[in-house]
């Protein structure tokens, strides 16, 4: 892995390898060019250019198949030697849980396949059984029977034999955190879909572009990394931000993308993309996705006003299987549709938040083939001009789990969810007093909204702050925020008249300046006697270091002392104190306190 | 008013061509800049339902389910408008 430098004030002439020898532009950098497994340090800046991208990332490997497990970060394979083929730093994704061609209908809720390819844990997805309809996975008899659920009335599918099927993971993509053997790979985030065996993968060696925005690798200041289709901040200049074709392999994290007079980022046919934490705001599109392309994962992003469309993923002909997953993103403000999908199945959308769009929210405006779909989960629609989601034809969209609010139209020819509902999304509100400035986070709900702490299915494991959701599936939020019950605590104190209360799972951080020395942070913290569980935490963070964790071991129902001291590094010169509640039941009194906290 | 509206639309097909139907004709002064900012403008006459033939069809599709569904929202009192 080679690591390059770009930035301002840097010289397209230099190496690019470190960051006083910066490249000056992002096309200074591709066109060295990078190669596989290069990871690129974006310095905090401005890049008024629209970076062509020209190479795509490889390495790939898919020997053999492999097990997973939720909540482990253990893959294990079969048949497969990772030893030379996949090392530390590569990506590793699983886009099917099933597909064959040999399934059988029989005009019942029995759907067959020789194949063996059914396993307990698929149930609640989506099978798409190509040329009869969308179905959702109700029961698993045995490897080779399911039984099926009808959540857009289509009716049984008619008998017929030969037919092909597809379960999609709705999984994104996951990194490698280590090659620990040739049958064995580790990943830094636990294994969140549900436990498989037997499961066709891929893993490959991206080119990395990341947004220095704490300035830790590059500055030393840190800040937003921009492109900007844009010469004057008022009007655009460059069709594009982005642009590719046909290459494959590439990861973007970090990056704010605006006015070009086209699309932000256009693509046709690339292949494994990731989009991690990028905010997007345009005059036109913000992301065009045309052509054959798979499997990307669009996460954690922000979409705040296009003109047109916000995601747009469409191909000239069918394309099925896509695997395209867009989770935990922020949808606001479209004048047309906010995702518009042409010819394209296999999609999965899930804890998104559609906000304000002046046609349709999630729209299947043509038909894929009969069978693909879109399965949408977790989801807050609101204020949707048009349908909050439409099909051209019924069985093109399965949702379920998602909240309808001030639509227009809340479903177009889609059956409604057996579990959504719809309530007012009751986002939190800023706090406005005349001469003061309080913190506010756009997007996130309040204590009175009905879906803060509610049962969904298959929740991403983070959010879009990527703060871990609570383990128990009843007190995850719907939408990409998950929400934190916290209030000022005047009863239960340590010392003092106030102390710090988390009524429920969740987290809350605080920001502290802090130099280069030992440091001894400490705080009292007091879990009731009901809190279940494993056990308060106190975690310093601090970008590009390992968590500091600090766990309550001592007895419920009195004060116990969290204490850790430690060395931050100089950049960025912050850390982060994470006070956590990891409760899992739902009866009794389980409110968690913290007071006193200090930094010596 | 009503709240919470789910439609579907099934069996859509094109009945005929031949209806008698209102004409209409209307001026148009119509100003825009384009992305680097040039003002534009155009000023000129346009009919319905002539200049319907310029536009794909799926495009009359859409505005005639949306014309439907609005027709029939008001005639079951879902919307006032």
């Amino acid at each position: 892995m080679t690591i390059r430098y770009c930035g301002p004030g840097g010289d397209n002439g230099n190496s690019g390898l470190t960051w006083a020898l910066r490249k000056l532009t992002l096309n200074g950098v591709e066109d060295i060019p990078v190669v596989a497994g290069d990871l690129v340090y974006a310095g905090p800046g401005v890049y008024r250019e629209q970076l062509t991208v020209d190479v795509s990332g490889g390495n790939t490997y898919s020997t053999g198949t492999v097990s997973v497990t939720n909540g482990s970060k253990v893959v294990t394979g079969s048949g497969t030697t990772f030893g030379g083929n996949v090392a530390v730093d590569y990506m590793f994704h699983v886009r099917l849980y099933a597909s064959g061609t040999d399934g059988v209908a029989n005009g019942t809720s029995t759907f067959t396949s020789a194949a063996g390819n059914f396993q307990s844990g698929m149930i609640g997805k989506v099978v798409q059984v190509n040329t009869k309809g969308a179905y959702l996975i109700s029961a698993v008899a045995s490897a080779t029977s399911i039984t099926l659920s009808d959540p857009n009335s289509l009716g049984w599918p008619s008998a017929g034999s030969g037919l092909t099927y597809s379960v999609m993971s709705g999984e994104g993509h996951y990194d490698v955190e280590s090659q620990d053997s040739n049958t064995q790979l580790t990943l830094p985030e636990p294994w969140n879909g549900p436990t498989l065996t037997g499961l066709s993968y891929l893993t490959f060696n991206p080119i990395r572009y990341i947004a220095d925005v704490t300035g830790e690798h590059t500055d030393g200041v840190g800040g937003p990394v921009r492109i900007t289709g844009s010469d004057n901040d008022q009007s655009a200049a460059r069709s594009y931000c982005v642009s590719s074709s046909a290459h494959d392999y590439r990861v973007f994290r970090g990056i704010n993308l605006d006015t070009a007079s086209g699309r932000l980022l256009s693509s046709s046919s690339d292949d494994h993309w990731v989009l991690e934490d990028c905010k997007f705001q345009n005059l036109d599109d913000s992301i065009h996705m045309a052509g054959t392309s798979l499997a990307w994962t669009v996460r954690r992003c922000v979409f705040i006003i296009a003109k047109i469309v916000h995601l747009t993923i469409t191909h000239s002909a069918n394309h099925d299987d896509a695997g395209h997953v867009i989770e935990s993103c922020l949808f606001a403000i479209s004048t047309d549709d906010v995702v518009r999908v042409i010819h394209v199945g296999g999609l999965t959308f899930r804890n998104n938040l559609v906000l304000g769009s002046g046609s349709d929210g999630f729209d299947m405006s043509t038909s894929p083939t009969t069978g693909q779909a879109a399965h949408i989960t977790n989801c807050i629609f609101a204020c949707v001009h048009g349908a909050a989601v439409e099909a051209a034809v019924a069985g093109e969209i399965v949702e379920n789990f998602n909240t309808f609010s001030a639509n227009t139209t809340n479903r177009l020819n889609v059956g409604v969810g057996a579990s959504s509902v719809t309530y007012p999304p009751l986002f939190s509100m800023p706090l406005l007093l005349r001469g003061f400035k309080f913190p506010w986070q756009f997007g996130e709900l309040s204590e009175w909204s009905q879906v803060r702490a509610i049962a969904g299915s298959g929740e991403p494991a983070v959010d879009l702050l990527g703060i871990p959701r609570p383990a128990t599936a009843s007190k995850n939020s719907w939408g990409p925020i998950q929400f934190t019950d916290t209030e000022r605590e005047i009863g239960t104190i340590h010392s003092g008249s106030a102390s710090l209360k988390l009524a429920d799972a969740g987290r809350i951080q605080i920001k502290r300046p802090v130099t280069a020395v030992s440091t001894t942070f400490s705080g009292y913290v007091y879990r009731e006697a009901n809190y279940t569980g494993n056990l308060p935490q106190m975690i310093i963070k601090q970008p590009g270091q390992a968590d500091d964790i600090t766990t309550d071991t001592n007895a419920a129902s009195q004060w116990n002392l969290l204490t850790t001291t430690l060395t931050p590094t100089a950049s960025p010169p912050w850390v982060i104190v994470e006070l956590v509640s990891r409760n899992t039941t739902t009866s009794g009194n389980y409110d968690v306190f913290f007071d006193d906290l200090a930094v010596s | 008013m009503a709240r919470n509206v789910n439609v579907f639309i099934t069996n859509w097909h094109w009945t005929g061509s031949n209806v008698p139907t209102p004409q209409a004709q209307v001026n148009v002064d119509l100003e825009w800049a384009d992305d680097e900012g040039q003002p534009h403008s155009w000023e000129g006459t346009v009919t319905f339902p002539n200049d319907l033939q310029q536009v794909p069809v799926a495009w009359v599709k859409e505005a005639l389910e949306d014309l439907m569904l609005r027709a029939v929202r008001k005639r079951l009192g879902i919307n006032e408008s």
